[in-house]
């Protein structure tokens, strides 16, 4: 990396001016968080591109710019596959995985593992979970205080502490609301700093030709070679990347399970995954790796002279002025923030849900939750704080990692088989989490000897990619075994919970039989009506029918205003018929009014859910 | 054949997995072909996967291979 801070006065200022402004983003968001669904889900009413932008923040972390701008630099245009076979698992998360979470009411994956298998295996994956979400805290922090080293010559605890500080302080006030408000704008603001260096190489170049022309031939494939170098395989990037961690961060990152529960509805998923997934991603792909090619271009026209490593800000640097270029450095910082701060929340909702109601206070209302929830986001923090130093040491880094790799496949393998196969037993769930655990902790001790075989000839420097497919056949074959000699739970018990009964969770979800004729949407005014029973509407025939819906169907009614994206609305039941003519009110009880902001003679967007 | 088999296995493996969605869908009519916007999604799907095909395709079959110097 850079050995000498390359940040200017003018870069520090724009740098403390976007914390600021980040910072009391998050915090005026604060009011909409009231109870733990508010502070987990942001009250499950965001609109879909509201939701892929946060997405897309969340995903491109504090380290991608550089690590994918090295790899860009290196081996050219396939520095991208990883961000390009995440469309492959949309199908499952969106017609499996979130209606199952979503309608069953689902908080967190160890809950997911009680419900559809035992309590054995919720604790072994609340254990892991927990182990796994708090280090990459650490890891976070650690990645961010060394890039502000590197770049503005701050100490590396300071850095991470003075992220720590701000990213608790937002998530502790405004939970899942400020999250996916501040991810908003730092998904956006990432994305323009990227596509905007990319923008600025090519104008430097005099064209896409001319910058095109300046890479080598082996820079402008999409795939790296099949099998080799070891260290940037396709094979090894696609069973890691591909199959491992882009199957854990769609099934099993708790973050993102938080981040799908705050749709307003399922349906509005697939909008999200397609903004998301096929128009987003690529373009995060190209911001995070250009860096890398722009730099190469500059080094084969002789202008720059640079590693693969410090590409990135290098490129950025010869091509930004003074304060632009600290904007560039706000992407950065904005990168760990909007990964930091989901790791946080769900470290919180997997306490409150899997270890502090179950064991320590199973009936308290929902403010005490709250306030452990909130407690629980500052602990989270200063806890990823506290591991700063100890992951200095590249042994407990190291180890991390380890555990990590040896956990991934066994626990997505067992969502994975638990969602798609009814005759899957929670024995041999819980044989396939511990036992596939404990066979890719083995493979760390005999690597020739396990993973070698599967390797395709690349050896011991591809293990650390090749690894994950030993760990998704060795739990796959475990957990198939062991299903075949143990015994199934009753087909009643897993309705809503499997692959082929999503009906049945939409049906306990509603209370009664979902009606899914397409209807529209229908605007109408609102009328306050302290008399109405709360969460119980009153819209006349006319506007029902618009919507194709009846009584006692789920309506959601939102600001007519789309920019708000659904933090001014609320989900409310269809209650009997209107009985005056006008087509154009919706009469709601005053908690409801409260709950969306809305207004007497509020002109908002009605529409049915279910 | 080292740039091709890349392309047989992400699109290989990841149509099987997009097989297993839609099929997961498909049982207990969830997903359900009679009504317009489930079929709409499976277009969708069904696009994305040819989009990314076709972007995997061109920068492996033309791109590197596009005149030096000229503006493609």
């Amino acid at each position: 990396m850079i050995a000498q801070a390359i940040g200017g006065k003018l870069d520090y200022a724009v740098m403390i001016t976007y914390f600021v402004a980040v910072l009391g983003f998050g915090l005026c968001f604060g009011r909409y968080t009231k109870s733990t669904k508010d502070f987990f889900f942001g009250g499950q009413r965001f609109a879909w591109w509201l939701i892929a932008f946060s997405c897309i923040a969340t995903v491109v972390g504090s380290y991608s710019f550089i690590k994918y701008s090295a790899a860009g630099f290196t081996y050219g245009v396939s520095s991208t596959q990883t961000y390009f076979n995440d469309w492959f698992w949309v199908p499952l998360l969106v017609l499996v995985w979130i209606p199952i979470i979503y309608y069953r009411r689902i908080q967190s994956i160890p809950e997911y593992m009680e419900a559809r298998f035992d309590k054995p295996t919720r604790v072994a994956a609340t254990v892991i979970i927990l182990i796994y979400i708090v280090g990459y805290i650490g890891i976070n922090l650690i990645t961010l205080g060394k890039t502000l080293h590197t770049l503005l010559g701050w100490n590396i605890m300071t850095g991470a502490a003075v992220t720590a500080v701000a990213v608790a302080l937002y998530v502790y006030i405004g939970g899942q609301t400020a999250i996916i408000m501040t991810d908003l704008a730092q998904g956006i603001i990432l994305l323009i700093a990227g596509m905007g260096l990319f923008a600025a190489g090519i104008y430097h170049f005099g064209g896409f030709g001319d910058f095109w022309a300046l890479l080598p031939q082996s820079h402008k494939y999409a795939f790296s070679d099949f099998a080799g170098p070891p260290e940037f395989s396709f094979v090894g990037i696609y069973v890691q990347d591909a199959l491992a961690n882009t199957g854990a961060l769609m099934l099993m990152h708790q973050g993102f399970i938080m981040r799908f529960l705050s749709l307003k509805s399922v349906h509005d998923s697939r909008r999200m995954v397609v903004a998301w997934i096929l128009i987003l991603t690529p373009l995060a792909a190209v911001a995070t790796s250009c860096g890398g090619w722009i730099a190469k271009a500059l080094v084969n026209s002789g202008e720059l002279e640079t590693s693969p490593g410090d590409s990135f800000v290098k490129a950025a640097n010869f091509l930004f002025a003074p304060g632009i270029f600290g904007f560039i450095l706000a992407a950065l910082t904005a990168a760990l923030m909007s990964t930091a701060d989901s790791l946080i929340n769900a470290v919180s909702a997997v306490f409150v849900n899997d270890i502090w109601k179950p064991y320590f206070k199973r009936d308290a209302d929902d403010k005490h939750y709250l306030l452990v929830a909130r407690i629980t986001s500052l602990a989270a923090a200063a806890l990823g704080l506290a591991l700063v130093p100890i992951f200095m040491k590249d042994t407990i880094y190291g180890a991390h990692g380890m555990f990590t790799a040896a956990v991934t496949p066994p626990v997505l393998v067992a969502i994975f088989l638990g969602i798609t196969w009814r005759r899957y037993t929670p024995v041999a769930a819980f044989v396939t989490i511990v036992g596939g655990a404990v066979l890719v902790a083995a493979s760390f001790i005999w690597p020739d000897a396990l993973i070698g075989p599967l390797d395709f000839g690349m050896g011991p420097g591809s293990h650390k990619f090749m690894r994950a497919l030993f760990g998704l056949l060795a739990s796959g074959a475990l957990g198939v075994f062991v299903s075949f000699v143990t015994k199934p739970k009753p087909a009643e018990q897993i309705k809503g919970l499997v692959a082929g009964t999503q009906l049945d969770a939409m049906r306990q979800f509603k209370g009664a039989e979902p009606n899914r004729r397409p209807g529209s949407k229908a605007k109408v005014i609102v009328h306050i009506d302290p008399a109405l029973t709360e969460g119980v509407a009153i819209v006349c025939r006319g506007t029902l029918d618009a919507m194709a819906a009846e009584p006692g169907d789920l309506l959601y009614a939102a600001h007519a205003s789309w920019y708000y994206g659904g933090l001014r609305s609320v989900h409310v039941k269809a209650g009997p018929l209107a009985a005056d003519p006008e087509d154009s009110i919706i009469r709601m009880h005053p908690a409801d009014a409260e709950t969306a902001r809305f207004s007497q003679n509020q002109r908002v967007v009605l529409e049915k859910i279910m | 054949m080292s740039r091709i088999w890349p392309i047989i296995c992400q699109f290989g493996i990841g149509g099987v997995l997009c097989a297993i969605g839609i099929i997961c869908g498909l049982r207990g009519r969830y997903f359900d072909m009679k009504l317009p916007r489930d079929r709409r999604f499976l277009a969708v799907v069904i696009l994305g996967f040819i989009v990314l095909l076709a972007l995997a395709a061109i920068f492996t079959f033309l791109a590197p291979y596009w005149p030096q110097g000229a503006t493609p």
